[in-house]
C-alpha cells in the first residue's frame, strides 16, 4: 500500500494503493452498499448513490465534507488487476464545490497587467 | 500556481506569525504589529503578500481598515487537501480489514 502522489493539481489528491484481494473483490467492497458503508460510510458522502459506475473498473461518488464549509467534490475510484492476483486501487479526488470556481482556475490572463514584485 | 503562492507566502516567518496572530480573531495593522520588531511598511508589504496568496483578506470601516483570514479564499482548498490527505489512508485501512472480513 502506498501513496505515491502522482499527477497533484491544486484541487485534486491521487493516491494509489495496492490491495491484496482480486479485482472482483473490491469491486463489490466499494459498489455494495452494506460493504460500502464499512469502509466509505454515507455521511461522508454527497449522495449514496454513485455519480456513474463502470462494472469492475470505475466508481465515482460525489462527497461533501462533513465540516464548514461543507465542501462538495467528486471521487472517482478505479480498480485494475495488480500482479500476484492483487488489484491497484487508484482514488482521484477532485474538489469541485461551484462556490470554488470563481477562484480555482488561475487564468493566466484574469484581473489585470501581473505584478512582478519580489516578496 | 495556488499552492506555489500559499508556501511561498506562509515560508516566510514573519508573514507565517502574522497569518496565525489573524487565524485568532481580524486585526487592524497597528494592533498587528504589537509585540513584532516590524516597521509599518514592511508589515504592509506582508500583508500584501498574504492577500495576493488570498491568505487574509481586508476589511474597511469607515476610515480604518480590519485585517482577516479569507475563510472563502485558498486557505480553505489548503484545509480541504489536508483533510483528505489524512482521510483516505484511514479508509483505506478501513477497506483492507473489510476485505478480510469479506467471504470470497
Amino acid at each position: 500500500m502506498s501513496d505515491t502522489g502522482i499527477g497533484r493539481a491544486a484541487d485534486q489528491i491521487v493516491l494509489e494503493y495496492k490491495i491484496d484481494a482480486p479485482p472482483e473483490k473490491v469491486w463489490r467492497a466499494l459498489s455494495i452498499p452494506e460493504f460500502r458503508e464499512r469502509w466509505l460510510p454515507a455521511k461522508d458522502l454527497a449522495d449514496p448513490a454513485p455519480v456513474s459506475s463502470a462494472p469492475g473498473e470505475e466508481l465515482r461518488y460525489r462527497m461533501r465534507d462533513p465540516a464548514p464549509p461543507f465542501l462538495e467534490s467528486i471521487v472517482t475510484l478505479h480498480l485494475r488487476p495488480d500482479t500476484g492476483g492483487g488489484t491497484c486501487l487508484r482514488i482521484v479526488h477532485d474538489l469541485t464545490d461551484e462556490r470554488l470556481q470563481r477562484i480555482v482556475p488561475p487564468a493566466a490572463n484574469a484581473n489585470g497587467p501581473p505584478q512582478m514584485r519580489a516578496a | 500556481m495556488m499552492r506555489y503562492d500559499i508556501f511561498k507566502a506562509l515560508a516566510d516567518p514573519t508573514r507565517r506569525a502574522i497569518f496565525e496572530k489573524l487565524a485568532h480573531g481580524s486585526m487592524n495593522a497597528s494592533a498587528l504589529r504589537c509585540g513584532m520588531e516590524i516597521s509599518q511598511p514592511a508589515m504592509s508589504q506582508h500583508l500584501a503578500v498574504l492577500r495576493k496568496a488570498r491568505l487574509v483578506r481586508e476589511r474597511r470601516e469607515g476610515r480604518f481598515v480590519n485585517y482577516e483570514v479569507d475563510s472563502e479564499g485558498l486557505v480553505c482548498i489548503a484545509e480541504w487537501l489536508a483533510t483528505y490527505r489524512a482521510y483516505w489512508p484511514a479508509r483505506v485501512d478501513a477497506l483492507n480489514a473489510l476485505l478480510k472480513d469479506m467471504d470470497q
